[in-house]
């Protein structure tokens, strides 16, 4: 969480001095233009980086659930107990992969 | 967490005697209630499918502007980079994320109805249908695209599909319980806990757009403003160009600089830090007429910005119903397995869960006008 705010105060801290740039109408023309396309990118930026964190979270889950697979096969000659037991314990597994 | 000891001890239990108990108890729970949560539910997804469906549209217009990014710098620096296939191979099959939330909110909806099933008191062969119907889902899940959600599901769903082979040939209502039981916090841990870490990046996608949003409202600001200075300043300083600029900054100084990136000094334009000539440069009507184009210029734009920022406290108002919907969703379907587990007539909460999922469509409302 710590991470994410100084990212997003970063980002805010960076993005309000080039909209200071892109305001001021001492300013050139082109110093502005090029202010707010700097804006725009550092923007694209960051929403890209989020749009990767969602992306990242299936691709991880996608991982897993290989790993899970091969779990069920390992136990499909078993009855349902053992494999109820055997699911806990990848469960506990996929906490630590995912959460951890 | 299923206990393994006790789900041992009711395989033995004679079913006979669960048989009766189960159906006694079935028969107190009041069908009404499930009737309005089922509806409940549905309308919970749809509000859910509403907000995946606008961060969908959000991502469309990053990857126009990713596209568009491309389009100039690739053919300038692919140049100089390396033959990658296996990045050619993964971009030629991209993972539908949208998809996959939908399918998972399907997934939900199967065991919700499977549950709910069983808390109904409906026949085995209904109740099987039902959770047949949530491991035929699973299966369809797009592989290429599973969430964390699928990920615990899926091991959970051999269970039911093991034990339901034993429930058609030997109709055991407690086994099925337990079964659901077990996948009941696997669709916590997974699905609705995935989902609310999804606003926390669907805020942040928000943000980085409306923010573009806002920084072209400053840019027509400042270019405006520029204008209008040149011009202004060509002459005296007369009360017609005083009454031009406190209009500029009632609208850019007063309103903006408390929104969140203050680009702004306040007073923007100030008047003691020009310098004015002592001609009539700036006088007459078509003069005045063209500051008065800067002038509106301006405050357009800045109500542009106004109405940025008011579509960001939309956006995280409708998010935060959204999240406490999420968490009622969780609860009744809590509610919902205990029902089924003990038997009783639980609610499974499906007013607040209507509030909320009312709540949220309200907001969404909120959110589109200011947003549109």
């Amino acid at each position: 969480m710590a991470i994410e705010e100084t990212a997003l105060a970063t980002y805010q801290a960076t993005l309000d001095k080039l909209n200071q740039i892109a305001g001021d109408f001492t300013a050139t023309s082109a110093q502005r233009t090029e202010a707010t396309n700097a804006a725009n990118k550092l923007s694209l930026d960051y929403a890209n980086s989020h749009a990767d964190n969602i992306a990242a979270r299936t691709q991880q889950f996608r991982e897993f659930t290989a790993y899970m697979e091969g779990v069920i096969q390992q136990l499909s000659t078993g009855g349902p107990l053992a494999v109820v037991q055997q699911i806990e314990n990848g469960i506990k597994v996929a906490k630590t992969e995912i959460f951890g | 967490m299923l206990d393994i000891r006790s789900t041992s001890l009711l395989i033995r239990a004679p079913l006979a005697i669960v048989g009766v108990l189960l159906l006694t108890a079935c028969a107190q729970i009041p069908q009404k209630e499930f009737g309005s949560y089922k509806e409940s539910f549905a309308l919970a997804k749809e509000a859910s499918k509403q907000i995946i469906l606008d961060y969908s549209a959000l991502k469309q217009r990053i990857d126009a502007q990713n596209a568009a990014q491309d389009a100039v710098t690739v053919s300038t620096l692919e140049r100089n980079k390396p033959f990658d296939p296996d990045k050619i191979i993964a971009s030629s099959d991209p993972v539908d994320h949208i998809a996959a939330r939908f399918q998972a909110w399907e997934v939900v909806e199967s065991y919700n109805t499977a549950l709910t099933a069983l808390v109904e008191g409906k026949d085995a062969a209904r109740v099987t249908g039902a959770t047949e119907s949530l491991v035929k889902t699973m299966e369809n899940f797009p592989a290429e695209s599973f969430q964390k959600a699928a990920a615990n599901i899926t091991p959970a769903l051999g269970v039911v599909t093991t034990l339901l082979t034993e429930i058609q040939a030997n109709y055991d209502r407690e086994r099925a319980v337990q079964a659901l039981i077990t996948v009941s916090p696997n669709i916590r841990e997974g699905l609705v806990n995935g989902m609310i870490e999804d606003t926390k990046d669907y805020f942040e996608v928000f943000r980085a757009l409306n923010n573009q949003q806002i920084s072209s409202g400053v840019l027509e600001i400042g270019n405006a403003a520029a204008s209008f200075v040149a011009l202004a300043t060509s002459g005296r300083l007369n009360q017609d160009v005083k009454d031009k600029i406190k209009r500029i900054n009632d609208a850019v100084g007063n309103n903006i600089v408390s929104s969140a990136s203050k680009p702004f000094e306040k007073p923007y334009i100030d008047v003691t830090k020009l310098t004015f000539k002592t001609s009539a440069g700036n006088e007459g009507p078509l003069m005045s007429s063209q500051l008065d184009d800067h002038v509106n210029a301006i405050v357009a734009a800045a109500k542009k910005i106004e109405a940025a920022d008011a579509a960001s406290n939309d956006y995280r108002k409708l998010l935060g119903n959204y999240v406490v919907l999420l968490h009622k969703l969780d609860k009744s379907l809590q509610n919902l397995a205990q029902a089924a587990k003990t038997g009783t007539n639980d609610s499974p909460e499906s007013l607040q869960l209507l509030y909320s999922a009312v709540r949220v469509q309200s907001a969404f409302a909120a959110y589109s006008k200011n947003a549109n």
